[in-house]
């Protein structure tokens, strides 16, 4: 018999969790415009105007983490990946939840 | 290793569990966490098949550190009595601590009230044993928990109890974007899911 080695309880949310706590986050506020966040004891938040600019500060804080994005309506979270196309450097949503 | 075989580790956290005692619980769990130490409590299983008293027995049996928050005592607006759990899960640590196993009497307890002394009132046989008040201050109750369970170890540094207030505060801000990405909502956590931040926030934000 196979054995399940990972539970929906186990080590993947666990892991899951620590990938969003170390993420760079980039939601949308009540007002229309876009807060890019690192979490923890040193969190910063930078404000911007439109999501694209702030998709493109939260690639450049951190080369490794992943960027969450958080959007109000309709209520998406998706995770950001930095892609080339044609040359340019562009950006790629995956749906999280 | 799981929760249950780290003994020398586990701090039962016995304390009400209602809406306006939540801010009080959060603060308790992050400051045993952030102290090194495994929070466990009542509400980390809910199993049909295993009694209430039987699950607070096993507990408690587990945990080398009990955590005894006795400031509730307002009588119910329904039923004109107060609430016993407390002070019950409280006997039965001091109780384990005097008749139980070698390792058992090894146990160490810190119990917190909301004044100094009040305890006199409503519990009287505690004398001796010092309750330490948090004035109902969530502050308060990380500074004691700090203290108390950095007199247990004394060779770990901490940081002070301000210090650990603080980056609680930072954990509050954090925890609805968290919650957010992880489709919980923040203000009714389970125990799990909020052990289980608070572990790995600590985790990538160390002292």
């Amino acid at each position: 018999m196979r054995s399940i080695k990972r539970s929906p309880l186990g080590r993947y949310s666990r892991a899951k969790v620590r990938e969003l706590v170390t993420a760079v986050h980039v939601l949308e506020t009540p007002a229309g415009s876009w807060e890019v966040r690192t979490l923890g004891a040193k969190g910063q938040t930078r404000r911007f105007d439109a999501k694209v600019p702030a998709i493109e500060h939260a690639l450049k804080l951190k080369d490794d983490a992943r960027i969450v994005l958080h959007q109000r309506e309709p209520k998406k979270v998706s995770l950001v990946r930095p892609a080339k196309v044609g040359g340019r450097v562009t950006f790629r949503e995956t749906k999280l939840r | 290793m799981p929760a249950a075989s780290r003994y020398d580790d586990n701090v039962f956290i016995n304390c009400p569990f209602t809406p306006d005692y939540q801010e009080l619980f959060r603060a308790l769990v992050f400051a045993v966490a952030d102290c090194g130490f495994v929070p466990r409590s009542a509400l980390e299983r809910s199993n049909s098949g295993e009694t209430r008293i039987d699950k607070l027995y096993r507990i408690i049996k587990e945990c080398r550190y009990g955590l005894h928050d006795i400031s509730v005592t307002e009588l119910d607006p329904t039923n004109n009595l107060p609430r016993f759990n407390m002070p019950l899960e409280l006997g039965i640590f001091l109780g384990a601590t005097k008749f139980g196993s070698p390792t058992q009497r090894t146990k160490s307890c810190l119990i917190l009230d909301r004044e100094r002394y009040r305890y006199q009132i409503f519990c009287s046989d505690l004398a001796g044993q010092d309750p330490k008040p948090h004035n109902g201050e969530p502050p308060d109750a990380v500074k004691c928990v700090r203290n108390w369970l950095r007199a247990e170890r004394p060779t770990v540094r901490l940081p002070s109890g301000e210090r650990m207030w603080n980056r609680f505060e930072k954990l509050r801000v954090d925890l609805p974007v968290i919650c957010d990405a992880l489709m919980l909502e923040p203000d009714s956590l389970e125990f799990h899911d909020l052990t289980t931040v608070i572990e790995e926030w600590l985790l990538s934000n160390p002292r």
